[in-house]
């Protein structure tokens, strides 16, 4: 009997299982591989944004101030809460935008009569891939658009409920009225996150408009919180009717992306040491920030 | 001989599958009383307690007013923290002049390097104690947030 030159059946149903097994391990590693993605283009996202506050430092020489106003604690009173974002708008090549806003300026009242279509603008580099936060929230009756980034204020945060602490004199380079400059970084620049990112901005406990600078919310937070502490969890203040955290977060998982003051971007996992995470909020700390 | 293909396949199987499993880190439910003076804390103002391991995330626990009960949280809410040994800070604040926080007990215990407690965190507990010295500070005028004129900002 000549022998056939073929496969047998379970030749042939081994290598179909081989197939199956090499299928299911890797079409999950392929979800892993969109988030992967979406991670690095926030993390280009992060160093335009912290390019454009190099651009912004060459023109004038120190970076924006984190809100152009105070309020009623500090003078002047009652100064517009345009935040840092509008400032560097010219420098993220947005100027027509920052145009629509300029009237709008320190010595006036801010939003005052800017419509909502200037408020709801959203430039993409505001935007984490990742985000599942509502493109915009409507309060006091204008529509605002969210943002996935905020400034680092410092590592004073709810601990310090609404005082000078977190507005006006916080540890980082972003605060109320004042511009801070490279200078004031002791710790150097690459020890120091100046952005970072922020989930939920449409809720009132992590509310997050771009336009807005505004203490433990608004383009403002700090690193009191460990990185991911989701809103109202954590140690809080509660000024009013909200819990409020100020904490950095982010929908990717196990952590979250940082700008550092050099321009470096760097995933800060959850697990990092508290009082580590705290101290990269702070210009001026001091202290060893190994991690 | 098919067989013993087979055998190898599924023990490859096997290997392959043992590396999905969790990470070793174990978080254990843990609540307890802070305790000033050797009585529950009644401080009037909702506190904070952070515990803070060796490695690995910090939990933080909201401090009942009342009776100085708290839960843990590290990741989720009331899902605990970390087994070993923690760093541990207390604070408790009340909204004084200009917005400015006041702390009710010493301020030793709202910094790690100062508080002077650690816990070592064996495994579940409903019934951890932390022992703190006061003075408690009471009758603190508070101040309205909005009758400072900080703007809320919505």
């Amino acid at each position: 009997m000549d022998k056939k030159n073929a496969f047998t059946l379970v030749e042939l149903l081994v290598v179909i299982a081989i197939i199956g097994v090499l299928i299911a391990l890797l079409l999950p590693a392929v979800q892993q591989a969109r988030e992967a993605a979406r991670r690095m283009s926030c993390t280009n996202n992060i160093k335009q944004l912290v390019l454009a506050l190099h651009n912004y430092e060459s023109s004038f020489l120190v970076f924006p101030t984190g809100r152009v106003g105070c309020d009623g604690a500090c003078d002047p009173k009652s100064g517009p809460s345009t935040s840092g974002f509008v400032l560097m708008l010219p420098q993220i090549e947005q100027g027509a935008l920052y145009d629509q806003f300029a009237p709008y300026g320190p010595g006036s009242a801010f939003p005052g009569n800017l419509p909502s279509t200037v408020l709801s603008q959203r430039p993409d580099a505001f935007v984490c891939p990742s985000s599942i936060m509502p493109p915009s929230v409507t309060l006091s009756g204008k529509e605002w658009a969210t943002s996935s980034y905020a400034f680092c204020s410092g590592h004073y945060g709810p601990d310090q409920g609404i005082g000078a602490k977190v507005k006006w004199d916080n540890s980082g380079l972003f605060i109320y009225r004042d511009s801070r400059k490279i200078s004031d970084a002791t710790d150097g620049l690459s020890n120091l996150f100046v952005i970072g990112e922020v989930v939920d901005g449409d809720k009132p406990t992590s509310s997050n408009r771009w336009a807005i600078g505004s203490r433990l919310l608004d383009s403002l937070r700090s690193t009191r919180n460990p990185v991911n502490t989701l809103p109202g969890m954590g140690e809080v203040h509660k000024p009013y009717d909200h819990d409020l955290n100020a904490a950095f977060a982010s929908r990717h998982p196990g952590g979250a992306n940082f700008g550092f003051g050099d321009g470096s971007v760097k995933f800060i996992p959850e697990t990092i040491n508290l009082t580590v995470y705290r101290n990269l909020g702070r210009r001026d700390s001091g202290k060893v920030k190994s991690y | 001989m098919i067989q013993a293909h087979f055998a190898a396949m599924i023990g490859v199987g096997f290997v392959i599958l043992a590396g999905c499993g969790e990470r070793g880190e174990i978080i254990v439910p843990v609540s307890g009383t802070v305790r000033l003076d050797g009585a529950p804390m009644a401080a009037g103002e909702v506190g904070f307690i952070t515990f803070q391991p060796r490695a690995g995330r910090a939990a933080i626990g909201k401090i009942d007013p009342s009776n100085g009960a708290f839960t843990l949280s590290t990741n989720e809410a009331g899902d605990g923290v970390l087994v070993g040994e923690h760093e541990v800070t207390v604070s408790v604040n009340a909204t004084g002049a200009g917005g400015n926080p006041i702390s009710l007990i010493p301020k030793k215990y709202q910094e790690f390097a100062t508080s002077g407690l650690n816990v070592t965190i064996d495994g579940p507990t409903d019934s951890l104690i932390i022992e703190l010295e006061g003075p408690l500070k009471r009758h603190v005028k508070t101040y309205d947030p909005a009758a400072l004129g900080d703007d809320p900002g919505f």
